[in-house]
C-alpha cells in the first residue's frame, strides 16, 4: 500500500506497459492486414469472402494470449484491412457493421472458450475439440451475419447466398486453423523449438511425401480414379503419430501454404480452390485430433516415467532400508540403504526371500527384531511392514530402521544408571549405619558411664552390696556388647576406599546430566554448564557423580515448586591453593534460614519424602576427598552449593 | 587428694554429659559441663589443675576446631577427645595436634579415668614448668641492661676476656657483673646459668 501511494503519476512501469500495449496493437494490425492482403484471392465482388482467411487466427491468438479486453482492437484491425486492402470499395455502412460483428463474434468465441476452461496451449484432446467446435460455430455465425448484411444492402444477389455462405464459412474455419500453430509455437523459445523440432532430417521425409501427394493431387486426373486425395493423409498421419500436436500444427501450416501457393502459382484449373479448401479443412481436423490424442498419451507416459524416477530417488535417499517383496516373499526391489545394511548379501537382495534376510517374517505393522549377520555381528532393527495391492498383486513394503547404535547407547546409559544407583544405595546404607551407630552409641555410652558412676558411689559409701556391684558391672558389659555389635555392623557396610583417577569435571557433569535427562526435561528446567573441558581433578568419579546427582536433584525438586524462571547453573574453575571449585546454583526459592545451619546433618529434610541423608552423604563423600561442601551465600537467586576439591595432581591447562 | 582437680566436659549429648559428670564426681573430681565449644570458650579462665573431655562431633564449632582455638590462645589445658566409631581419622588428627588420648564410644569409663589422670599430671607438669619459667623471667627482669648484655655473651660461651673486648670494658668489670648476675639468678656457676637461660626460652 505504501509503495503505490508513494509512486509518482508518471511511473516508469505505467509508461512501459503503455509502450508495450501500443507495440502489441501495432503488431496485431500489421499482421492482420498483411495476412489479409496475401490471402485476398478469389474474392467475390470485392467482398472479403476468400477460400482462406487466416487473419481470423491472429484475432483469436491476440484474445487468447492477451485477454478479452483487446476485443475492440479486432474492429480496428478489420476496418484497417478494409481501408488498406480493399480501399473501401464497398458501401461504408455494411462494411462498418460487419467489422463490428466480426469483433463481437470472435470476442464471443474466445469468451466461450474461456467459459469452457480451454487451455490455450491445447495440451489435451478436450482443448482441441473445444477449439475446433467453437471456431466452426463462430465461423458459421460470422458467415450468416456477413452474407446477410451484404445481401440486405444489395451487394450479393439472392442466388449466390447459399454458395457464399459455405465459402465464407470454409474460409474462416480453415483460417482459424493457423491459431493452434501460433498458440503452441509462439511462446518462449519459439525459434529454438522451430530449429530443433521442425527443421530436422526427420521432418524431411514427411515434407517430401507431402510434395509427392500434392503433385498427385494437382497433376493426376484419371477418369476412373478422379482426384487423388488420399496420399495427403500419409504424411499427415505420420507427423501426427510421431510428433503429436506440435508437429501437426507446424505441418498443417506448411501444407496449407504449399497447397494454396501451388494452386495459385501454377494456376491449376483441375481442382476448384473451394474444393481444395474443404479437403484441407478435413485434413486439418483429422490431424489436430490425432495429434492431440498422441500428445496426451505421451504426456501421461512421461509423467509415469518421471514419477517412477522421482520415487526411486526418494527411496534411495531414505535413511531407512526399503524392501518390496511379492506375495511369495521374494524381494523385488531394495533401495541403496538396504544394500548397505545387509551388506553380507554379496550381489543383490533382489530375488532373495525375506526369510533369508530376517529370522522371522515380520507381521503387519511395526516390530523389532535382531538380525544376525554371518560374521556373528547382531543388527537390532525396527521393521515396519505394510501389505498393499499393486497392479492386482499382493505386495509387501518393508521399511527397516537400524537401531543398533541407539540400543547400544541406551544400554550403556542404563548400565551407568544402575551403577550410580548401586553406589547411591551403598552410600545410603553407609550413611544410615554411621548415623545409627553414632545415635545408638551415645546412649550406650551413657549407660556404661552411669553404671560405673553408681559403682563408684557405692564403693565410696564403704558398704557396697557385692550383688549390686556385680549386676552394675553386668549392665556395663551388656551395653558394651551392644556397642560391639554395632561396630561389627559398621565394618560390614563400610564403603570401599576411594578410587581416585584424573577425571574431566566437564565430562563428569555431562554424564550426570545425561543420567538425569528425563527428570530435567520433566521439570522443564534449563541447565547451563560453564566448565572448561580441560579442567581435571583426581576424584572418585562414581562417588562425585553421586554428589552431583544429589545436588542437582535437590535443585530440580526446588524448581518444580512453581518457580518463574527454572534454571540450574553449573560452573567449575581452578581455584586458589590448588583446588577445584564446582558450583551448582538454581533459581528456586532458596534455603530456608531455619534449616540452613543444620543442612548437612543427617535426617534434616524439607521434603515429605526421603530421609534427609542426601546432603549428609554428599558432605561425607566430599570430605573423604579432602574437600568441602558449603552453601554459597553470595548467590541471591535461589540455592547454591560449592564443592571445593584438592587437585592432588596439577590441572591440565 | 589435697588439691581439687577439675574435669571439664564438652558434649552436646545431655546423657553423655550427665553420666560422665556422675562418674567423675563419684571419683572425687570437680566437674563442669558445657553443651558446646563456644560455651566452653566463653566461660573464660578456669580453676586449675584441669583437664577437658571434648566430643569431636559438636554442632557449630567442632572438637578439632576447639582444640586449635585453645592452642591459639596459649591455653595449655590437656584435651581428651571422644569420637563416634566412624571418626577414627579425626581422632588421630587430634592426638597429633597434642590431645592426650582418644576414646571411641562406648568406652570403659575407668580407661577414660586413666587418661584424665595422665592429663592432669601433664597439666601439673605444664603449670610447674610455666611457673618456673615465669620465676626465671622475673629474675632476669631484675638485671641491669649491662648485666643482660654480659649474660647474653656468657650464655653464648664466651670467656671474660672476649666479653670485655666485645663490650669495651675491663675484664675486672666483667667479673663483677658476672658475680652480680649469679647472685640475682640464684646460680652457683656458669653451667647452671646457661641451663636456666635455656629453660626460660622454652
Amino acid at each position: 500500500m505504501t509503495t503505490s501511494a508513494n509512486a509518482p503519476p508518471y511511473a516508469p512501469g505505467a509508461i512501459r506497459s503503455g509502450v508495450e500495449n501500443l507495440r502489441v496493437a501495432l503488431v496485431y494490425i500489421v499482421a492482420y492486414c498483411l495476412l489479409d492482403w496475401i490471402t485476398f484471392i478469389h474474392p467475390f465482388e470485392h467482398l472479403n469472402i476468400t477460400p482462406w482467411n487466416p487473419p481470423v487466427a491472429t484475432s483469436l491468438f491476440l484474445l487468447l494470449t492477451r485477454g478479452l479486453k483487446w476485443t475492440p482492437l479486432l474492429f480496428v484491425g478489420a476496418l484497417t484491412a478494409d481501408i488498406t486492402v480493399r480501399h473501401l470499395s464497398l458501401p461504408l455502412a455494411p462494411d462498418l457493421i460487419t467489422d463490428v460483428i466480426e469483433a463481437v463474434v470472435y470476442g464471443g468465441a474466445v469468451w466461450v472458450m474461456g467459459r469452457l476452461a480451454m487451455d490455450p496451449q491445447l495440451a489435451r484432446l478436450r482443448d482441441v475439440v473445444i477449439f475446433l467446435l467453437v471456431t466452426a460455430a463462430a465461423a458459421a455465425v460470422m458467415a450468416v451475419a456477413y452474407v446477410s448484411v451484404f445481401w440486405a444492402s444489395g451487394v450479393i444477389p439472392a442466388d449466390k447466398v447459399a454458395f457464399l455462405l459455405m465459402k465464407y464459412w470454409i474460409g474462416d474455419t480453415i483460417g482459424a486453423m493457423l491459431a493452434p500453430a501460433l498458440l503452441i509455437h509462439a511462446s518462449a523459445g519459439f525459434r529454438i523449438r522451430i530449429r530443433r523440432e521442425i527443421f530436422t532430417w526427420q521432418s524431411l521425409l514427411p515434407v517430401l511425401s507431402l510434395g509427392a501427394a500434392l503433385w498427385a493431387l494437382f497433376f493426376i486426373q484419371d477418369p476412373v480414379l478422379g482426384h487423388v486425395l488420399y496420399p495427403m493423409f500419409v504424411p499427415l498421419v505420420w507427423v501426427a503419430a510421431t510428433k503429436g500436436i506440435r508437429g501437426t500444427t507446424a505441418f498443417l501450416v506448411v501444407m496449407q501454404v504449399a497447397a494454396i501457393t501451388m494452386a495459385e502459382a501454377l494456376d491449376i484449373k483441375t481442382m476448384p480452390i473451394t474444393q481444395l479448401q474443404v479437403f484441407v479443412l478435413f485434413l486439418s481436423w483429422t490431424g489436430l485430433l490425432l495429434g492431440a490424442v498422441v500428445s496426451e498419451r505421451e504426456q501421461a507416459r512421461i509423467s509415469v516415467v518421471n514419477g517412477e524416477a522421482r520415487l526411486r530417488s526418494i527411496m534411495n535417499t531414505s535413511p531407512d532400508a526399503m524392501l518390496i517383496a511379492d506375495e511369495n516373499g521374494r524381494i523385488e526391489y531394495a533401495n541403496r540403504r538396504a544394500g548397505m545394511l545387509f551388506e553380507w548379501f554379496e550381489k543383490s537382495l533382489v530375488g532373495r526371500r525375506l526369510s533369508e534376510v530376517f529370522p522371522r517374517i515380520p507381521g503387519d505393522g511395526s516390530s523389532e527384531m535382531t538380525v544376525q549377520a554371518p560374521d556373528g555381528q547382531a543388527l537390532y532393527v525396527e521393521v515396519a511392514k505394510a501389505d498393499v495391492t499393486i497392479g492386482g498383486r499382493n505386495t509387501s513394503v518393508l521399511a527397516v530402521r537400524d537401531l543398533t547404535e541407539r540400543k547400544k547407547a541406551e544400554w550403556q546409559l542404563r548400565q551407568h544408571k544402575n551403577l550410580i544407583e548401586q553406589v547411591s544405595k551403598d552410600n545410603l546404607t553407609d550413611g544410615l549405619s554411621a548415623v545409627l551407630a553414632h545415635e545408638i552409641n551415645q546412649p550406650l555410652s551413657a549407660i556404661v558411664n552411669y553404671s560405673s558412676a553408681l559403682q563408684e558411689t557405692l564403693a565410696a559409701s564403704g558398704n557396697p552390696s557385692p550383688k549390686i556391684m556385680e549386676q552394675l558391672a553386668k549392665i556395663s558389659i551388656q551395653a558394651k556388647r551392644a556397642g560391639s555389635v554395632i561396630e561389627r555392623l559398621r565394618e560390614l557396610s563400610r564403603g570401599a576406599v576411594l578410587k581416585r583417577e584424573m577425571t574431566s569435571i566437564r565430562a563428569l557433569v555431562d554424564d550426570v546430566l545425561a543420567l538425569l535427562g528425563d527428570e530435567i526435561a520433566l521439570a522443564q528446567v534449563i541447565v547451563e554448564v560453564n566448565i572448561d573441558p580441560k579442567l581435571v581433578a583426581a576424584v572418585d568419579r562414581v562417588q562425585l557423580e553421586q554428589v552431583a546427582v544429589n545436588l542437582i536433584r535437590n535443585s530440580l525438586e526446588a524448581l518444580t515448586e512453581g518457580s518463574r524462571e527454572r534454571r540450574i547453573y553449573i560452573d567449575a574453575w581452578l581455584s586458589e591453593n590448588r583446588t577445584v571449585a564446582i558450583e551448582i546454583s538454581d533459581t528456586g526459592p532458596g534455603i530456608a534460614s531455619d534449616v540452613a545451619h543444620t543442612l548437612f546433618e543427617p535426617f534434616v529434610t524439607t521434603r515429605t519424602s526421603g530421609m534427609g541423608l542426601g546432603l549428609s552423604i554428599s558432605n561425607s563423600i566430599v570430605e573423604a576427598h579432602g574437600g568441602k561442601l558449603q552453601v554459597n551465600a553470595e548467590w541471591q537467586h535461589g540455592a547454591s552449593f560449592r564443592i571445593t576439591l584438592p587437585l592432588y595432581i596439577g590441572a591440565a591447562r | 587428694m589435697t588439691v581439687t582437680e577439675n574435669v571439664y566436659i564438652v558434649d552436646d549429648d545431655e546423657a553423655m554429659r550427665d553420666s560422665l559428670a556422675a562418674f567423675f564426681t563419684a571419683k572425687g573430681f570437680r566437674v563442669v559441663t558445657f553443651a558446646s565449644a563456644e560455651e566452653f570458650l566463653d566461660a573464660g579462665a578456669m580453676a586449675e589443675p584441669a583437664c577437658v573431655i571434648v566430643d569431636l562431633q559438636l554442632p557449630g564449632m567442632s572438637g578439632l576446631a576447639l582444640q586449635a582455638e585453645l592452642l591459639r590462645r596459649h591455653r595449655l589445658i590437656p584435651v581428651i577427645v571422644l569420637t563416634g566409631q566412624g571418626d577414627i581419622p579425626k581422632a588421630v588428627t587430634a592426638v597429633k595436634a597434642g590431645a592426650v588420648d582418644f576414646f571411641a564410644k562406648p568406652f570403659e569409663p575407668v580407661a577414660l579415668l586413666g587418661a584424665v589422670r595422665n592429663g592432669l599430671d601433664r597439666d601439673g607438669q605444664n603449670r610447674r614448668n610455666a611457673a618456673e619459667a615465669a620465676e626465671i623471667r622475673r629474675r632476669l627482669a631484675q638485671l641491669s641492661p649491662r648485666e643482660s648484655e654480659v649474660l647474653k655473651l656468657i650464655s653464648e660461651g664466651h670467656p671474660s676476656k672476649i666479653i670485655a673486648r666485645e663490650l669495651n670494658i675491663s675484664v675486672r668489670t666483667v667479673d663483677v657483673h658476672r658475680c652480680n648476675i649469679l647472685e640475682k639468678l640464684h646460680c652457683n656457676n656458669a653451667t647452671a646459668l646457661v641451663a636456666l637461660v635455656l629453660r626460660a626460652k622454652s
